[in-house]
């Protein structure tokens, strides 16, 4: 088998990868770890989503969308066995923040936005500019590189897999959209316009652990 | 542009192998060979493409400093097209056609007679015209062994393997996600790859 060969029959992990990603930030809530020598970040897939089904003439749905966990039309497509093929991601590590577009059968990224240069001389701007770019690719490689190891381990995936499966059915949804029980003791005066309606599927229930399962 | 300012977009290629001894006056030779040069108009091209300091257009004097910027290597890939509208080349075709046809007393002209009076109207275009300017940054980390190309243009990538295969003695491979594996030496996971399935997340579970 020549590489283009090799390229062309491995490019769908690629998908996996960016449907992977999505289920995870559901799962936990935007935190993943990124190691234990490394603090974890928070990932979520915003803006817009391209799923598609396998094949060339596979059929493919583009959304515009704050939150696809949202969208009845990216889930309607995730049923309908169609996977990510591109998706905008915002990564925060720190205090500073990327957004990129990831296409999955290549992974190639464009309209990538960097965090705020901090240097004021030209010279050095060239080396942060290039330095932000160098962190964004280590930590998607790292990402990819997490998402191989989990796929590529037969004792593993079949229990990731079946957890995309739920997830993709929404038997098991991530707790934020579990409707949180209403207090009897809570104030009876007029409600506050602020505070997020009973069944508003943004409001989280408990602060995440810091240290997530994945 | 990218790499200094715009748009940042780019297709990533690993370099595979280190780099041997003497290679960098080697590729500085190499650029040099391959400096941007005007369309060769009067050969009857309508493309050129050649290497500037990088983000920098009109500059064709690549020295060491401007090219080693370490931990990177930074140089830009400009390409000058010349395109003449149909219309426009067809109405000064149909002009240059009657005044032949004035001249040589004939209304009914030869194949190679008409294929002359084209090549000769569309030179004289193009030297008129401006050509349109694009320039594509490369940029090489030489630590991690990571090439950026600032574009997605098939066509550009296509004339970018082809210039550093024939010149830099350097192999690239495009990333992908089997090629994320081959880079790292991971031949054992690299195998497993190919024996994966793609996984059904709508079936059944077991």
């Amino acid at each position: 088998m020549d590489l283009i060969d090799r390229l062309n029959s491995t490019s769908y992990l690629g998908r996996e990868f960016l449907t992977w990603l999505w289920f995870l930030s559901d799962l936990q809530e935007g935190l993943i770890s990124l190691g234990e020598d490394s603090p974890a970040i928070e990932l979520f897939l915003t803006d817009r989503i391209v799923l598609s089904g396998s094949g060339q003439s596979a059929e493919r749905v583009a959304i515009r969308t704050e939150d696809p966990s949202l969208s009845i039309e990216a889930r309607t497509a995730l049923r309908q066995g169609k996977k990510v093929e591109k998706a905008t991601l915002r990564i925060i590590s720190g205090q500073r923040e990327w957004t990129v577009t990831i296409d999955g059968e290549s992974l190639a990224v464009s309209s990538v936005k960097i965090p705020a240069l901090l240097t004021r001389e030209n010279d050095e701007k060239f080396h942060e500019r290039l330095a932000l770019i160098d962190q964004l690719d280590s930590m998607l490689l790292t990402l990819f590189e997490k998402f191989l190891s989990t796929r590529t381990d037969s004792s593993q995936w079949p229990t990731v897999a079946t957890q995309m499966k739920d997830w993709v059915r929404d038997e098991n949804p991530p707790d934020r959209f579990q409707i949180p029980p209403v207090h009897n003791d809570a104030p009876t005066s007029s409600p506050d316009e602020d505070s997020p309606a009973p069944d508003d599927d943004n409001e989280t229930s408990e602060t995440p652990d810091e240290t997530p399962p994945f | 542009m990218g790499a200094t300012s715009g748009t940042i977009t780019y297709t990533t290629y690993f370099v595979v192998d280190e780099p041997p001894a003497g290679f960098r006056e080697a590729f500085m030779e190499s650029l040099q060979r391959h400096t941007f040069r005007d369309i060769q108009i009067d050969d009857g091209k309508d493309r050129s493409v050649g290497w500037t300091a990088l983000g920098r257009p009109f500059d064709l004097e690549l020295t060491w400093d401007k090219v080693f910027l370490d931990p990177y290597v930074g140089i830009s890939l400009r390409e000058d097209t010349i395109r003449i509208p149909k219309t426009a080349f067809q109405a000064h075709f149909d002009r240059r056609l009657r005044e032949y046809c004035d001249q040589v007393g004939r209304d009914v002209l030869k194949k190679s007679e008409k294929a002359n009076l084209k090549a000769e109207v569309l030179t004289t275009l193009r030297r008129r015209a401006l050509p349109d300017i694009k320039i594509y940054d490369v940029v090489w980390n030489t630590v991690d062994g990571t090439l950026r190309l600032w574009t997605h243009s098939k066509r550009i990538r296509e004339s970018f393997e082809e210039i550093v295969a024939d010149s830099w003695g350097l192999r690239l491979v495009p990333q992908a996600p089997y090629t994320v594996v081959t880079a790292r030496g991971d031949a054992a996971q690299a195998a497993s790859l190919l024996d994966l399935e793609p996984t059904d997340l709508v079936g059944v579970s077991e």
